[in-house]
């Protein structure tokens, strides 16, 4: 049975969490550590010589 | 069945460009798992403890087998090999390779036959927002609550009352409508190919999630204060160092959260296998389209970041905080108690509370922002179902010598004549989920990381993955991915074992965990259901081993021994 939401919202302020001090740090490593390998790995990426990969195969297999 | 010219190898496909092959990578592992199941495996499951084991899955156990997995497949490639079958093979002496290969082939296809179903809810849900009919059910005056309305839209089929006309079936069939929409689109773009298809989506898609997901997560981060409450208040959920004890104090662990310690790592090593789609035997099969000196060190990692950016940063500061702020924390677990109530149940009403763009908080908010969150996550599930039935369409193509049509027709059929009993039957996507989308997982990762660290060797291994690599992956991954991985793998499934096996085995409990009733009716029907659920799987798998088995005959297949060129 689906409670409707709405009816949860007078009681929803018990244990509502606040950010603290150390909440902010381990969010923004986290965040900072995420963005930080995004951009230097597309970085890296997009400085490579950009050709299109070609499928490269040794001989068929089987026969 | 028709037969193929093996001797054409260079009929096999291959990625446009490096930037599409990247963004079709990341379209795989970027999904449903990133805004939809993440928040709920992080709320239900150690919520800030549950985040310190997530990183630290994401480095011993995902990382690792990410590029395990790119080297396994661009090595396949090389010796004309799209899928794991003939990647085992090619591993190892041993025959039975290629059967557990099998593995790497039916897995993808039975998450795919559930993940295309619950990809196509999100597309009515898109359509059902632009049109106005989700901001009616959320207006103040409505009879019917979102809950109703999703519990209703599923339960669309089949509830023919004498004629109804086409715009009245489609109407009383919405969930089959939209499922046969979404798998004529998958069907279709896989049928035009790599470069001219999947790459295409990817390129699109992946630009569009990105800026979808960004406005909302502005939009969201924007709200005003309800009740003292603010949405980056929610953002505790997921960061509050304080409950990081409950990661070894199981005592803890059970008065926060109800779980012991090992359910909190196991929930976030699971969540680190669904969001990567390792396991799935899916990367295999697209770096199998590389060529044998291009990079997989830097490229693999790059798809990896960008996943965790679109789950860590963007899916983490969607729902959860969004809910938090108007319905507080009882609202936040309700809706995360379903594992779709977050997405179709609570953001509905999300929207209807919040105003964008000058409009006034109502049923036009809900049509715009339920257009771009059901968008974004119809784009991020088709991306995903693209990756997973690529294996089985490569199977058919490069080993069963099919035309991409020809093979796109097979995987069609497959997931429409599977898909009944999901669509029909309750129980059955639960039951398929756990043994292909959880366990199985695990399951097909250990397999590849023995044959690939242990039996290949480690030092062939490690030489494989550095070959063309643009970066020198640091070498402590090397001891993690021949003891720490593997370990952790062989831990995993002997806990599994020992705690778990023999009760789900006898449908004691069910895979979500609850104690099953043997005099409660509706007990055992789930029983039957799921019973039927794990015939299917095996039949399937049985199928495939069969047409393994086929192609062996037919000498597709070399052992490693008798490859030309060993790697």
């Amino acid at each position: 049975m689906i409670t409707p939401l709405l009816l949860l919202q007078d009681a929803a302020v018990e244990r509502a969490p606040e950010m603290t001090t150390g909440s902010w740090i381990f969010m923004f490593s986290a965040w900072v550590f995420v963005a930080t390998l995004l951009v230097w790995s597309f970085k890296r990426v997009l400085s490579e010589p950009g050709e299109a990969p070609e499928t490269d195969i040794a001989g068929p297999p089987g026969g | 069945m028709s037969t193929t010219d093996y001797s054409a190898p260079d009929e096999r496909e291959q990625w446009g460009s490096r930037v599409g092959l990247i963004l079709a990578m990341a379209g795989n592992a970027v999904g449903l798992g990133n805004f939809l199941r993440f928040p709920n495996e992080a709320v239900n499951n150690g919520q800030g403890a549950f985040m310190v084991a997530y990183f630290i899955s994401l480095l011993l156990l995902g990382i690792p087998l990410m590029w395990m997995e790119w080297g396994i497949g661009r090595r396949g490639g090389h010796f004309g090999y799209s899928t794991a079958p003939g990647m085992f093979q090619s591993l190892t002496k041993a025959r039975i390779a290629k059967y557990i290969g099998a593995l790497g082939v039916v897995m993808p296809l039975l998450i795919v036959i559930y993940y295309v179903y619950i990809e196509s809810w999100t597309l009515g849900y898109a359509v059902e927002s632009a049109t106005g009919a989700l901001g009616a059910v959320t207006d103040k005056a409505s009879q019917v609550s979102t809950g109703d309305y999703f519990e209703t839209y599923l339960g669309s089929q089949g509830n023919d009352s004498g004629f109804l006309g086409v715009a009245g079936w489609i109407g009383s069939h919405k969930a089959y409508t939209f499922f046969a929409i979404t798998a004529a689109v998958n069907l279709w773009v896989l049928s035009r190919g790599l470069s001219k298809g999947i790459e295409i989506i990817a390129k699109i898609g992946m630009p569009v999630l990105l800026v979808c997901a960004i406005a909302l997560v502005a939009r969201v981060l924007t709200l005003p204060a309800e009740e003292g409450r603010s949405a980056l208040d929610g953002l505790n959920i997921y960061w509050n160092p304080e409950q990081w004890t409950a990661l070894y104090d199981d005592a803890q662990a059970k008065s926060l959260f109800g779980i012991g310690s090992a359910a909190i790592w196991l929930a976030a090593a699971g969540q680190i296998f669904f969001t990567l789609s390792v396991g799935s035997g899916a990367i295999n099969t697209y770096s199998s389209y590389l060529s044998r000196d291009d990079d997989i060190a830097l490229t693999g990692l790059a798809t990896v970041s960008m996943n965790e950016f679109c789950e860590v940063v963007l899916g983490g500061t969607l729902a959860i905080p969004a809910a938090f702020l108007f319905f507080g924390m009882s609202g936040v677990e309700e809706a995360a108690s379903g594992s779709m109530g977050l997405a179709f149940i609570t953001m509905p009403e999300v929207f209807a509370n919040a105003g964008v763009f000058g409009i006034a908080a109502g049923e036009y908010s809900v049509a715009i922002l339920g257009t771009v969150w059901f968008g974004l996550l119809f784009v991020a599930g088709i991306t995903s179902s693209l990756a997973l039935s690529q294996p089985t369409m490569a199977f058919m193509q490069d080993t069963m010598g099919l035309t991409r049509k020809k093979a796109a027709l097979v995987v069609g059929g497959i997931i429409l004549l599977f898909v009944q009993p999901v669509i029909l039957l309750d129980g059955v996507l639960g039951e398929i989920d756990y043994w292909a989308g959880t366990f199985g997982l695990v399951f097909f990762s250990t397999m590849e990381v023995v044959l690939f660290m242990w039996i290949f060797g480690s030092k062939r291994a490690w030489k494989e993955i550095h070959h063309g690599a643009d970066i020198a992956i640091p070498k402590i991954f090397k001891f993690l991915m021949t003891f720490v991985t593997p370990v952790l793998l062989i831990g995993m499934l002997a806990f599994w074992g020992i705690t778990q096996a023999l009760p789900i085995l006898s449908f004691e409990k069910t895979t979500g965990g609850d104690i099953i009733d043997p005099n409660d009716p509706a007990h055992m029907a789930l029983v039957d259901n799921a019973g039927l659920a794990r015939w299917m799987m095996l039949a399937l798998f049985a199928f495939f081993v069969v047409l393994v088995w086929i192609a062996a005959k037919r000498g597709r297949f070399k052992s490693l021994e008798n490859l030309a060129e060993d790697a």
